[in-house]
């Protein structure tokens, strides 16, 4: 169907777009969890993702397939409006913590003697550029990306398994399960990505829940192999280092094959492009469901030129941009995105259906 | 058609305007120096000597000396407050960027490395380029005599320190360790951190020097406290199973045997029911490459065997020698048994560490080696 993306497409997207995150991974300053702990904060995470996800994913299960704005349009013009505009931000918010957080790892490992904002402005070019290409374009870019994303991931896990040392790890939860649940808790408020179930599924064709299922178990389980390897091979060395996944791939090698590390910041740099591109798609698609028109001609250049804001103001050091990134009112935006918005969208549609079916009787 | 000509344009105007040359600060190979080795030292003074062997860019094939050598690389020492400022007086000479991703080894004078290792290490854990896996070895004398060494003409001496540190697991007698590694095990409180020991030695028919194994380094809180010699290393290799390769002579009835290893697994099990004793248990394999007898005289069964319980003294003795010159003498936990009861029994070893996590109490260790002869080498058993 026109327009449209399949079920695995969109779980190609919402993975590659997670994975970013994952590949530029920044342990929270105040985190003292042990190595092996990260099992349970990866467990705590999925958890929390599951919770964050229910209301988007029974909206589109119960009310067939509908976007929470078009959802909260049903009921009032108004509510619409303002769920579209909460909707937009949350994902400018999002590709600009994410271009932040990538900043932070070209400018620490690739040029760190050089500011890098004309890198970043091209790739949020080319990134509305994708998505004015439409879904389409992004989902089938994205399952190439994700398949060479794999290969390199799991050649990366196999030449480092010789340099695994099991001794690196730690009792289970020497410390107690305070640190480990706030990681997990503080991961999952990081996962925008929920929103994109609550924005895009109608453009989806297949189950909701399949592709919500999909993407979290597979995601989970390649951060948990992540972990494993990063913290059986490098130990504490990797637990000082800011980017964990990226020291790996220095580390590996086979035979004169080595320096993975140029080749995946290559893919990484894709990735990001991704998740730019899908980020501003869900903006535009979240206006045109809540406003009920069709996006303005420039909108994607005007997200992009937001997303440059933000990111302009969040990534002028790594502190600053982790206390923004980790803080209460991000993780309760959040929740409010994820949980309320959803919820508050659906009584709302209810509650109306139920006036019109009253006042009708 | 119109949109098609501004798209071109505007790809034909990137192509000028976007050619990183401008305001993206790129630095040229040409303005980099490229360094292979760095050494570091404390100076008298209490700052830092900073020794960097850098590739020679005067020419390709090098640069031309007044006395006809020709020079791969050029050896540059520089003294500041932190190694930083150490490198910054190299750049502020030469005029170029050092680049530390080529760069193979990183010297520790020795007495550098029993003031504190951590100081001398730091920069390279933060520094951007540095590799983590640079090999990390303590020198004999200072770091900076050690880099000027010659080891030939249009030889890298970085080069020959390398092959020299890689060479451990495969001759069982260093213990080459990349940065990560080392620094893990410093960073460790219920481990001991150990590096090899190199030197120099003059050879007898040039000017020229080749390496010298000394050993391995053993450190305690940031601080070398003991030098075990290459002897002692073998079996420190065998206790950490890092021996992949190694010749062992062993002298028995008829004359002497060289046992090469091709295989070696070591298993530490921790002291179970309350117990205080780690028992450390290696298998190797190996096989009888050469055996120097006065007439040919071909191999019995029976002197196969005593040669394979003789191989077993020989490994267990060794490693005996390690653990106690490491473990009890130089207080350097180099199998890692704090860390491996922190693991086996929380509770017990939250009972009994120190405030800071660490673990002062020594355990009792026993050795048990097993060895499975494969091969005799191409001759048959002489079967009576």
């Amino acid at each position: 169907m026109k327009g449209k993306i399949s079920v695995f497409q969109f779980f190609a997207i919402v993975f590659v777009c997670r994975i970013t995150e994952f590949f530029t991974y920044i342990a929270p300053r105040e985190s003292t969890v042990l190595p092996t702990d990260r099992v349970f904060v990866v467990i705590f995470f999925l958890v929390f993702c599951v919770l964050a996800l229910i209301p988007s994913v029974t909206v589109a299960n119960r009310f067939g397939k509908i976007s929470v704005p078009a959802l909260a349009k049903s009921s009032s013009d108004t509510l619409g409006k303002i769920t579209a505009c909460i909707y937009i931000a949350a994902f400018i918010w999002s590709a600009a913590e994410s271009v932040s957080r990538f900043e932070l790892f070209i400018s620490t490992v690739m040029f760190p003697d050089t500011d890098i904002n004309m890198i970043t402005a091209l790739l949020l070019l080319a990134a509305a550029f994708a998505a004015a290409k439409g879904t389409e374009s992004v989902g089938r870019s994205s399952v190439t990306v994700c398949a060479v994303l794999a290969f390199s991931f799991i050649f990366i896990i196999l030449t480092s398994v010789s340099e695994f040392d099991a001794v690196n790890f730690s009792p289970m939860l020497y410390n107690g399960i305070g640190d480990t649940l706030r990681d997990g808790f503080s991961s999952a408020s990081r996962t925008w990505e929920v929103l994109f179930f609550a924005t895009m599924l109608p453009h989806v064709n297949g189950s909701a829940t399949k592709s919500a299922a999909a993407w979290l178990t597979v995601f989970s389980a390649v951060t948990l192999i992540g972990f494993f390897v990063i913290d059986g091979v490098t130990g504490q060395y990797g637990d000082r280092q800011m980017f964990k996944l990226y020291t790996l791939t220095v580390l590996a090698k086979l035979g004169i094959l080595e320096r993975f590390d140029d080749v995946l910041i290559g893919i990484w740099v894709l990735c990001e492009l991704i998740k730019s591109s899908f980020c501003m798609l869900a903006a535009s698609k979240s206006f045109e469901d809540g406003f009920g028109k069709k996006a303005p001609k420039y909108f994607y250049l005007t997200a992009s030129g937001a997303v440059f804001a933000v990111f302009t103001a969040a990534a002028r050091s790594v502190g600053q941009f982790t206390e923004i990134a980790g803080s209460v009112p991000a993780k309760t935006a959040f929740y409010i995105c994820a949980l309320l918005v959803p919820s508050a969208a659906a009584t709302a549609s209810t509650l109306s259906k139920r006036k019109a079916v009253t006042d009708l009787a | 058609m119109r949109r098609r000509i501004i798209a071109f344009a505007a790809a034909l105007t990137s192509v000028f305007l976007l050619t990183s040359c401008g305001g993206i600060k790129i630095t040229e190979l040409n303005e980099r120096l490229i360094i292979e080795a760095v050494g570091v030292d404390f100076s008298e003074d209490g700052g830092y000597t900073v020794t960097v062997q850098a590739l020679n860019s005067a020419s390709p094939a090098g640069n031309e000396q007044s006395d006809g050598n020709t020079e791969l690389t050029e050896n540059l020492v520089f003294k500041g407050n932190s190694v930083g400022e150490a490198l910054n007086g190299i750049s502020v000479h030469t005029g170029k960027t050092p680049l530390f991703s080529q760069a193979r080894v990183l010297i520790i004078g020795f007495d550098t490395a029993k003031k504190n290792i951590s100081k001398a290490l730091d920069f390279f854990l933060r520094e951007y380029t540095t590799r983590t896996d640079i090999l990390v070895a303590v020198s004999e004398g200072s770091a900076t005599e050690m880099l000027n060494a010659s080891f030939g003409e249009n030889v890298i001496g970085a080069s020959v320190i390398e092959n020299a540190l890689n060479s451990g697991e495969s001759t069982g007698n260093t213990v080459g360790l990349p940065l990560y590694k080392f620094v893990n095990l410093l960073l460790d409180n219920k481990s001991g951190a150990y590096c090899p020991v190199i030197g120099t030695q003059k050879e007898e028919l040039s000017e020229n020097f080749r390496i010298k194994i000394i050993g391995t380094a053993l450190f305690s809180e940031n601080k070398l406290n003991g030098v075990i010699d290459s002897n002692e290393t073998c079996g420190l290799l065998y206790l950490i199973d890092r021996v992949s390769s190694a010749d062992i002579p062993i002298e028995a009835d008829g004359g002497v045997f060289t046992l090469r290893v091709v295989d070696s697994r070591t298993k530490i099990k921790p002291p179970e029911n309350g117990g205080s004793t780690f028992l450390i248990r290696i298998n190797t394999e190996c096989d009888i490459v050469e055996f120097e007898s006065a007439d040919f005289s071909k191999l019995t069964k029976e002197a196969v065997e005593k040669v394979r319980i003789a191989c077993e003294e020989h490994i267990k003795k060794r490693a005996g020698r390690a653990i106690t010159s490491a473990y009890y003498e130089s207080d350097c936990d180099v199998c890692r048994f704090a860390r491996r009861m922190w693991l086996s029994d929380p509770e017990r070893y939250r009972a009994a560490a120190n405030e800071d996590g660490s673990f002062s109490e020594k355990f009792a260790v026993e050795i048990d080696v097993g060895v499975k002869i494969r091969r005799t080498g191409k001759e048959t058993l002489y079967e009576e």
